[in-house]
């Protein structure tokens, strides 16, 4: 299987600090599997464990059994450590490798047979995983290994339950870039040029009093005094008012995020909202028209009126309009990936592959959620008309379609820090509950608020990657990479769940940021096929064919998306992509870069002999065909 | 409109709209609208810049239809919706208001006579039904084409029609122990279908060879088609008859094969398609194919295809996004891909007994169909030459053309040789899009080793659009016999493979996919570092994503197949959209290759370092050169696709068909809080 290393030899000059290489998750689809350190870093003890800073062998069974779904048993060590859980076969082979697994993406843990159990590998544990995996171990019941390992197993995947804190806080290997700089609020509203005529940064949220969920720094009409934003954050559910999230750099139509209003049964209004959206619609010169964008289906927004919420009526609301996107909730979205998980882990199942996608309905709901961000940046962009956004508390679905729109209208978030800054202000900013979502180092797995609102996200962009390959300075990579450690709780960008709940407990003090990581090997992630506004030419006319495409609008059919075998059937040896298809292209890039190189280097030789201009007539060079 | 020499017009009608794809009938174009011996053509009355856009074919313009590439004609009520069909040869209504055509390769054309001539239309219409569906070969236009053909054809092409053909064939697989015998071009022939030469094992005798075909179907005993140089072989057979001594023929030209390999090796027996596959024979036979099991009956593979084309063919908007609500279904309900990874399923088989030294023996119905599937794939995986562009032309006229796919039967076109009275007594021959599915499978492969082939799906795609295009001879006869017949009758051969005779250079460069092969730097160049960084590359090239030893080992599982878009859903305006999709990839990659070339040329310049001074300098513009040469920008579908012909589909329509709560399981989770 010596293909799947190919992509990692390219990779081999940028030098991985020795605990990069050990990380089972840093690396992307053809790697990162079971047997994620193979053909890796060979110089290093097949298999042996290499610690992060910060982290300890906690635990040890020897004699265990690890039951590979793919390759079968193996006999090995299996450690456990305050990070992860390490098996090592005691005899390697190419398919059966050493497996590291973060406890962070434990979802459960069960002990699988008891004292009774007869027959071969039937004792031993069994550990569900966040990332669309199980995995088994078997124990031989004479060593009586069993119950300390999952005792440990249960104390360190879920560390809260314990009331012992996240790996996170032991963690502590430095990088060159702090990651905690990339996002600075006030410089990213100043990039969209705010504050300007209409658009002023508010800071009346700075000890999280008017909105806990909500960050310190807001952008709001210009026109809308301090008491007036409290008025309004009264009728919104849990305060959260409706802001700016993005403001098109030449029509000044923006698109700005809030929680639904709280009407109720008895259809309460709020001529203070009700004026507040007036502003926002003047603040766009441009229409007389305001699209407010539900992200909800319909019947959903009027169940919420039952519980004292519901939406905005068209006829309080003059000159706005209102649309539902018919996102379903968090539940739905929870239950339509366990069904995809089932057709993909362990085995694909081809005897219902297609039809167990479509009853999955996921490809569906990412339909949808594309076709929602579709519609966003159509009234935006092509009327130039501002659009509100909102969902029930606005917080996952709006956080989804607000981002997403941002990145089909904005190239900067299809940078690699663009994109860490849209992660950081659209989803963590504005508090999405990731802690409440994911689950981190909770033992509670069937929380009915854990959902996989953020994945879903992540794959709407590779939808957009897949559909646009030239428009996105990082790969998937990228992406998986995001989502591994969504889970793993090696760094603090994803814990908690508000931003002032991150203040409170001095996450950037105390905890390394993903984007420091990732931004000391963003060589791995960078797409060779970017066409963005960087690799414009300074001295090529911009013709309208070189021209990169600004906007985005993705094509939301179900011919088009597709499943995003990468992720969700990464655990699969047989699903892996067999040839990358960046490799040649590195392999291009790079030659041409020695070459330009060259020719610079040939040009200056030149220039330096001019002087002595040889008088042997010129040889005809042949054209080289390439 | 441009005719060919001996094309005649037979029907026209002036002031017909052409509706755009996939709109109701306010949006078209005007222009007149005509039937030749050879094509239907549209000629607009206003050009439109749009239309240089993408693959132009200079037989065939761009809305123009062979006659033979049209697939099934209904009559409409002006617009796309209501529609009936006419049938080949029926009458059609003296008020013709519409007409619509779909296209073998999945293109609708829709036409509104309601601003013509009354009776223009019936009369388009009637010459149609009746040209498009000729009872009798010679009938095709290509039988009337007059133009003088002069082959260029490249030395590397095989083409599979002399037994010199076959020795080289031969000697480039290094294979000494089979031979070569001319016995099937004598009066003794008995594998009628297939050329005159075939190569057996070398211990055989002609006589042996006649007595057994006696026990397979259609004579077809098993032939050698490739070989390893270690030894082992890859055979095609047909299957066997139930005569009495079927089995033990079977068995004595078995153990000949097993003589002929160097290590005395039992090939092994593939059972592709055929009731054979479970109960049958000897020692060493298998059913492969995987979990998805042999391939289907060419009857289940063409009803298949149908449902397919059905997917892939909406007429109208609300169509298009009804299928997408239950887009997944209709794909399942197809079958399709189903076949197509069996297909890979079975090569990958055949591919690892060869690897291992193991002759492969593909056996199937009367052995010209999936056999000629699997037989390719297995070429494909296993040997380099066949993924250049000359090896896999070789590869077709080996496979297909030597060894007597029946084209016409399987496209649906009448039998050579036979007359009119013929065609009406015989039963209809089974249509099936076998070779489609070839290249379907290929396709695949393309997708999964991307910088493994020489060729690109714009090849592939076009050689899909030719094969429904009559000029050529390549794909317009049933066997060997019937193309020699023809020449015998002062029939011109025209391979297809003359790709400048439809093309220009532009559009066959698109044909070549530029991850293929190794750019090396110039030779001239010669500091240490470039060298060994160049060297780097050539080495991670070598394999170009083959495993050990050049093979490759494809995902053959149903989740790792995909629809070929390019193929099937390029005339779906809804799906297209500027710079989107694979074809960016190959683009790029071109002007990589483009730059890179330029490079080298100005370090080969440069290294000469006579050449006069300044004026030069300045003009090369510095490094201007590399960030200039920008990919165009293209729609997803070039270079089939017709640019800004689609409108962003934001009406809403998406949206509102999709009933919210079918993406629900149980209105408890509608219920739950939010």
């Amino acid at each position: 299987m010596d293909k799947h290393n190919s992509s990692e030899l390219l990779n081999s000059d940028f030098s991985l600090s020795k605990n990069a290489s050990s990380d089972s998750l840093d690396s992307d689809s053809k790697s990162s599997s079971l047997n994620s350190k193979h053909g890796q870093d060979s110089n290093h003890v097949l298999g042996d464990i290499q610690l992060l800073d910060g982290e300890k062998v906690m635990g040890v069974a020897r004699d265990v059994t690890y039951l590979c779904p793919y390759s079968g048993p193996s006999r090995g060590v299996l450690k456990v450590t305050n990070y992860q859980l390490h098996f090592r076969p005691t005899e390697p082979t190419s398919l059966q490798t050493t497996l590291s697994v973060p406890l962070g993406v434990v979802s459960r843990i069960e002990k699988v047979g008891g004292a009774s159990s007869k027959g071969e590998n039937s004792y031993g544990i069994e550990v569900f995983c966040k990332d669309m995996r199980n995995l088994r171990f078997a124990h031989k019941q004479e060593n009586h290994s069993r119950r300390g390992i999952f005792e440990k197993l249960q104390q360190l995947a879920f560390p809260l339950s314990h009331r012992q804190p996240l790996f996170a806080f032991s963690y502590s290997e430095s990088f060159p870039e702090d990651g905690w700089n990339v996002y600075e609020p006030i410089a990213e509203l100043r990039r969209m040029g705010v504050n300007n005529d209409m658009w002023r940064i508010t800071r009346i949220n700075d000890k999280y009093e008017i909105c806990d969920s909500y960050p310190a720094v807001w952008a709001v009409p210009t026109a809308a005094n301090d008491d007036l934003l409290r008025s309004v954050a009264a009728f919104r559910s849990r305060g959260r008012i409706p802001v700016l999230a993005w403001i098109h750099p030449s029509s000044q139509a923006t698109i700005t995020r809030c929680s639904q209003p709280l009407v109720g049964v008895s259809g309460k209004r709020s001529r203070e909202d009700e004026r507040y959206i007036q502003l926002i619609m003047d603040a766009n010169a441009q229409a007389h028209k305001l699209f407010i964008m539900d992200a909800r289906p319909s019947a959903n927004a009027i169940a919420n009126k039952a519980k004292g919420g519901g939406y905005e009526s068209e006829d309080a609301y003059q000159n706005a309009e209102l649309v539902f996107l018919d996102i379903h909730n968090i539940h739905v979205m929870r239950e339509s990936l366990r069904k995809l998980k089932e057709l993909c882990f362990p085995q694909i199942d081809q005897t219902r592959w297609f039809s167990g996608i479509e009853a999955s309905c996921w490809l569906k709901h990412i339909k949808c959620i594309l076709a929602g961000a579709v519609r966003i940046v159509d009234k935006v962009e092509n009327h130039k008309t501002s659009v509100l956004v909102h969902c029930s508390d606005g917080w996952d679905r709006t956080a989804q379609l607000t981002a997403l729109a941002m990145l089909m209208l904005d190239p900067y978030y299809r940078t690699l820090r663009g994109f860490q800054v849209l992660i950081e202000k659209e989803w963590l900013s504005f508090g999405h509950k990731f802690q409440l979502r994911i689950g981190h180092g909770d033992e509670r797995h069937s929380d009915a608020d854990r959902s996989p609102v953020f994945v879903q996200w992540v794959d709407c962009v590779w939808q957009l990657q897949q559909q646009f390959p030239t428009a996105f300075e990082f790969t998937e990579r990228l992406l998986i990479t995001i989502v591994d450690h969504l889970y793993s709780c090696r760094f603090g960008t994803f814990l908690f769940n508000t931003e002032r709940e991150r203040v409170k407990e001095e996450v950037k003090t105390k905890t390394v940021s993903l984007w420091s990581y990732i931004n000391s090997r963003q060589n791995l992630y960078l797409n060779p096929l970017y066409w963005g506004p960087s690799s414009f030419s300074n001295n090529s006319p911009p013709s309208q064919y070189s021209r990169p495409q600004m906007v985005l609008v993705p094509v939301a059919s179900l011919r088009i998306i597709k499943l995003w075998k990468a992720l969700y059937c990464r655990w699969n040896p047989t699903m892996r992509q067999q040839d990358p298809i960046y490799q040649r292209t590195r392999e291009l890039v790079a030659l041409r870069a020695q070459l330009e190189a060259a020719a610079a280097a040939a040009a200056g030789d030149h220039a330096a002999r001019q002087h002595r201009l040889a008088l042997t007539p010129p040889r005809v060079a042949s054209p080289h065909h390439v | 409109m441009l005719l060919l020499s001996g094309e005649l017009i037979v029907g026209t009608a002036h002031s017909v709209v052409m509706l755009a794809p996939l709109s109701e009938r306010d949006r078209g174009r005007f222009g007149s609208l005509f039937v030749t011996n050879y094509k239907l053509s549209f000629v607009p009355i206003d050009n439109s810049s749009n239309d240089e856009y993408g693959q132009r074919n200079q037989l065939v313009g761009t809305f123009d239809v062979p006659l033979t590439g049209v697939g099934a004609v209904w009559q409409t009520d002006g617009g796309p919706t209501r529609r009936r069909r006419l049938l080949p040869r029926s009458d059609v209504p003296s008020k013709l208001k519409g007409l619509q055509v779909v296209c073998k390769n999945m293109k609708v054309l829709t036409f509104n006579f309601e601003n013509s001539r009354i009776g223009n239309g019936r009369k388009v219409a009637m010459a149609l039904l009746h040209h498009a569906f000729p009872k009798r070969h010679d009938l095709l236009f290509a039988f009337d084409y007059r133009e003088p053909y002069y082959p260029t054809l490249p030395s590397d092409l095989n083409m599979f029609q002399r037994p010199g053909d076959w020795k080289r064939e031969l000697e480039r697989c290094e294979c000494p122990h089979w031979r070569i015998t001319c016995i099937n071009g004598t009066s003794d022939a008995f594998m009628l279908t297939a050329g005159e030469t075939l190569i057996v094992p070398g211990s055989v005798l002609d006589y042996n060879l006649i007595e057994a075909a006696r026990h397979f179907r259609s004579g077809r005993v098993p032939i050698w088609v490739w070989g390893r140089p270690e030894g082992a072989a890859l055979l095609r057979s047909g299957e066997l008859l139930p005569t009495e001594q079927s089995a033990t023929a079977e068995s004595v030209l078995l153990e000949q094969v097993r003589r002929s390999h160097p290590k005395l090796t039992p090939p092994r027996v593939l059972y592709v398609c055929g009731a054979a596959g479970a109960g049958a024979s000897g020692g060493g036979a298998g059913a492969g194919g995987g979990p998805l099991g042999p391939l289907p009956p060419l009857a289940a593979l063409d009803a298949s295809y149908k449902k397919l084309a059905e997917l892939c063919t909406p007429t109208t908007l609300a169509d298009f996004w009804t299928q997408d609500s239950q887009y997944y279904s209709f794909l399942e309900s197809s079958r399709w891909l189903r076949h197509v990874a069996a297909c890979l399923a079975f090569a990958d088989e055949a591919a690892e007994q060869l690897a291992r030294n193991v002759s492969v023996v593909l056996q199937e119905g009367d052995g010209v169909d999936y056999s000629a599937v699997v037989s390719c794939l297995t070429q494909l995986l296993l040997d380099a030459h066949c993924r250049s562009l000359a090896g896999f032309q070789s590869l077709v006229q080996k496979e297909w053309l030597a060894l007597g796919h029946p084209f016409c039967d399987r496209l649906g076109r009448p039998r050579p040789g036979s007359t009119k009275e013929d065609a009406d007594k015989e039963p209809a021959a089974q249509t099936a899009p076998v070779f489609l599915l070839f290249l379907d499978c290929t396709w695949q492969l393309q997708r999964q080793f991307p910088a493994a082939f020489q060729f690109t799906e714009t090849y592939l795609t076009t050689l899909w659009d030719c094969t429904h295009n009559h000029l050529f001879d390549t794909f317009l006869f049933n066997c060997p016999r019937d193309r020699e017949l023809a020449v015998s009758k002062n029939f011109v051969q025209r391979p297809l493979w003359d790709w400048e005779e439809q093309f220009s250079e532009q559009d066959i460069a698109l044909f070549y996919n530029p991850l293929f092969g190794q750019p090396a730097p110039s030779s001239r160049f010669s500091t240490g570092a470039a060298r060994a960084g160049a060297g780097g590359a050539v080495a991670g090239a070598g394999g170009a994503g083959a495993g050990a030893g050049g093979r490759l080992q494809p995902c053959t599982s149903l989740a790792g197949v995909e629809l070929w878009s390019q193929c099937y859903e390029r005339w779906l305006p809804p799906l297209d959209a500027p710079r989107a999709g694979p074809v960016q990839y190959l683009l790029h990659h071109a002007a990589l290759r483009a730059q890179i070339q330029k490079l080298n040329e100005k370090l080969s310049s440069l290294s000469i370092l006579t050449r006069h001074s300044r004026a030069d300098e300045g003009g090369e513009g510095g490094e201007g050169g590399e960030g200039g040469e920008a990919p165009p920008a293209v729609t997803r579908f070039y270079p089939f696709s017709a640019r800004g012909g689609c409108a962003a589909p934001l009406d809403g329509m998406q949206l509102s068909l999709i009933d919210a709560s079918l993406l629900l399981d149980s209105q408890s989770l509608l219920n739950a809080p939010d």
